[in-house]
């Protein structure tokens, strides 16, 4: 989180949210901040000034086509729910997965323009993947120390998780369930990850695939009271969007 | 500081609007004729004097070869265009290609680009505005269909600046005509403008919250309106014509005018009445004499039934459109109706399938788009002492991107993205110890630069010399509010960097 803050900020903080807010109150955050930093309301500011509010009108955009629409949202809430600092300089619109090999590459040649001999050197996609990526399980961020037992700190980042949860922080919860998870994967993490997940849904209306989750969720632990909570609101919240349409 | 107007340079009518600095309202500025609204039609005399308008048009039928109209559609566009290629057959003045391949017109042996000719429409209106308002005109912001590309936006902002006009802004009609209508800003409302024009169709659909108006999404194909309607009842004439009389009038410019003019007005009046007449005597001259034209009835029906298979152009806009904003037809809170065309009662039936609820006529259908750009002007230009208060979101409505290997397309700014945006990409390159690369920018929706629109290109030479696809390339292209884009390359690794700016703003902007 430390190089391109614009990046990996959590998009509910750059829009001043909580994170459990629905879409037509993350648009209002969003155009509340345009309606402050659009450069059409600072005609009259100086350059330096114009430039800054140009900055959080990009970052509040962004922030906001990663909320609004629906891949680009998995995609960052599944990079949430990996390990965060990862990969700190993928933007946010190229695929995760970068091909393996870049298939075999033929020269390619487009219409000379004038220099008849040389082909034109063109470019390939690569999908924003720094070249010295970490290879996918390695150790990055703070790791407990080899002394101290797994499932002690499994249990503390699960005590850390209901802490969120219980502050509606679904994005937190959901980094600390996953990673408790991984620690020791119990049903009960593993159950937990997924509500969390359910809830990140609902709170876009992605109904269909919050009560994927919520359920999934029971299936691996039926006693999962959260998991029934998440589907109760899931019931009455769509039931309402519904009516409200 | 001058006045800055709102031109809505239409296809077939322009019209102009002002602000009133004092209260914010718009007013439709008439033109010296006194018409609220100026059909875009130019006439050149051989002596080289131009007349623009009513003025142009009534002696249109004695000049047609020298009367040149509907240029909007021609804007920025290759000679070689199957549009362009068919279009041609129809009109009675000359298309011809300019030395770089693009349409151009040919009157008095002189080639016009399309540009040019619409810069007299421009410099009349601001002429006769200047007179009206006993004041310099400054600036203007010009509005240009939603869907417009790069190269066309270019062209009709030259065609400003010629005209002695700083363009202030290019706005999309439909966002234009939103600014027009009234809405009720104590709760959000996701709006659809359907602008069905002489020349162009856009379908906008909008969100409106506060004092904030967002473009979710736009849409709309640049050949389709009142004009293509006309010509197809010229050639149903035509074909009556020839059938009765056995003359063909495919190549009589004159009867083509005529014809034209009576197509218009058939179908103007086929929106109020069920069935109309259409008597054109002496319109030909056969053997024994003069040939006239003459049908008793011309049902609305008949008119529909020759529409029909255009008017179904509209449907795919608007369902694109409706997927790209992410919307259902039960979101949609209202739907308003600009452009001439939304009279006509089929279309109007076919907006409500479209949209799934009647369109409101709120607004006047021909001046909306003008009353809407001279919001803008005054919001952007600032007239008036204290700040706007409404706040335009606009997107871009075509996909930007460049080219890569093989000649993919590859999008670095997808359409209907807010601006201002920026976006990066990262790049390697394809070549054994390739040194430098040729970043060429096209916009469209095609998989292939092959379809899509060419805007510039810029070189970053000086890379280090590397095995293909190790060396990296960071591309980012940033549009402002004004959407002119800058495009950037740079190597990480060394820190060289290439930029470019494409569509310079070559006047002086503020």
């Amino acid at each position: 989180m430390s190089q391109d803050p614009s990046h990996d900020r959590n998009p509910f903080e750059v829009l001043g949210l909580q994170g459990t807010e629905d879409l037509a109150a993350i648009r209002k955050a969003f155009l509340r901040i345009a309606a402050q930093s659009h450069p059409d309301r600072l005609r009259m500011k100086s350059p330096e000034e114009k430039a800054q509010a140009l900055e959080l009108f990009l970052g509040a955009k962004k922030a906001f086509e990663v909320l609004s629409q629906p891949d680009k949202r998995r995609e960052w809430s599944e990079r949430m729910a990996r390990t965060k600092p990862r990969t700190p300089a993928a933007p946010v619109t190229p695929p995760p997965e970068a091909p393996a090999a870049p298939a075999p590459l033929r020269p390619a040649f487009t219409p000379a323009h004038g220099v008849p001999v040389a082909p034109r050197p063109a470019l390939t996609p690569v999908h924003g993947v720094p070249v010295a990526t970490p290879p996918p399980g390695a150790p990055s961020g703070p790791r407990p120390s080899s002394g101290v037992q797994p499932a002690a700190v499994a249990l503390q980042l699960y005590k850390l998780g209901m802490v969120a949860l219980e502050s509606f922080d679904y994005a937190k919860a959901l980094d600390l369930f996953s990673k408790a998870a991984k620690v020791a994967p119990t049903p009960r993490h593993q159950a937990m990850e997924l509500v969390c997940r359910g809830h990140q849904y609902l709170s876009t209306r992605f109904f269909d695939r919050a009560r994927e989750s919520f359920e999934r969720a029971l299936q691996l632990l039926p006693e999962c009271r959260e998991a029934r909570v998440g589907l109760e609101l899931l019931d009455k919240q769509s039931g309402r969007y519904l009516k409200g349409r | 500081m001058g006045l800055v107007l709102g031109i809505d340079l239409g296809t077939t009518n322009s019209c102009m609007a002002v602000a009133d600095p004092a209260t914010g309202h718009a007013r439709v500025l008439p033109n010296r004729e006194g018409e609220r609204t100026t059909p875009s039609v130019i006439g050149f005399d051989a002596s080289g004097k131009v007349t623009v308008g009513s003025a142009a048009r009534r002696q249109a039928v004695l000049h047609p070869r020298d009367t040149v109209f509907g240029v909007k559609r021609l804007i920025g566009r290759r000679f070689s265009d199957p549009a362009v290629q068919q279009l041609r057959r129809l009109l009675p003045y000359e298309l011809v290609a300019d030395p770089s391949g693009n349409a151009a017109v040919r009157v008095h042996g002189q080639v016009m680009t399309p540009s040019e000719v619409s810069t007299h429409v421009l410099r009349y209106l601001k002429e006769s505005a200047e007179a009206q308002l006993g004041q310099s005109v400054e600036g203007a912001v010009i509005t240009v269909p939603a869907y417009f590309d790069e190269v066309q936006r270019q062209e009709t902002k030259a065609a400003g600046q010629r005209a002695g006009l700083t363009v202030h802004r290019l706005l999309n009609e439909p966002t234009a005509a939103m600014l027009a209508c009234r809405f009720d800003e104590s709760r959000p409302e996701n709006i659809a403008v359907f602008d069905l024009g002489g020349g162009t169709f856009d379908i906008s659909l909008l969100h409106v919250e506060d004092e904030v108006v967002q473009v979710l999404a736009t849409s709309g194909d640049n050949f389709l309106g009142g004009d293509n309607i006309d010509e197809l009842v010229v050639d149903a004439l035509r074909r009556i014509f020839l059938k009765q009389t056995g003359v063909d009038l495919a190549h009589n410019p004159e009867a083509l005018w005529r014809l034209k003019d009576a197509a218009e007005s058939t179908k103007r009046a086929l929106s109020e009445l069920e069935q109309t007449a259409i008597d054109l005597p002496f319109l030909g001259a056969g053997a024994e004499g003069p040939l006239h034209l003459s049908l008793p009835s011309f049902s609305r029906t008949l008119l529909e039934n020759l529409a029909n298979r255009e008017l179904e152009r509209l449907r795919a806009p608007c369902e694109q459109a409706l997927q790209d904003a992410g919307l259902q037809l039960e979101d949609i809170h209202r739907v308003v109706l600009v452009g001439g065309m939304t009279r006509m009662p089929a279309v109007r039936a076919r907006a409500e399938k479209l949209l799934g609820r009647p369109g409101e006529r709120s607004v006047n259908p021909d001046e909306a788009v003008a009353l809407g750009a001279a919001l803008e002007a005054d919001i952007i230009a600032g007239t008036s002492p204290e700040l706007p208060r409404v706040l335009l979101l606009d997107v871009l409505s075509r996909s930007l991107g460049i080219r890569t290997e093989g000649g993919r397309f590859s999008v670095l700014i997808p359409r209907n993205t807010t601006i201002p945006a920026r976006e990066t990409k990262v790049f390697a390159t394809t070549l054994d110890q390739q040194t430098h690369v040729d970043l060429e920018v096209y916009q469209g929706e095609a998989p292939s630069v092959d379809g899509n629109r060419y805007l510039g290109e810029l070189q970053l030479a000086g890379l280090p010399a590397a095995a293909a696809g190790t060396v990296r390339v960071e591309v980012d292209f940033t549009i402002d509010a004004d959407g002119i884009l800058q495009v950037t390359a740079r190597e990480p690794a060394t820190g060289r960097k290439a930029e470019v700016t494409l569509r310079p703003p070559t006047a002086a902007s503020p």
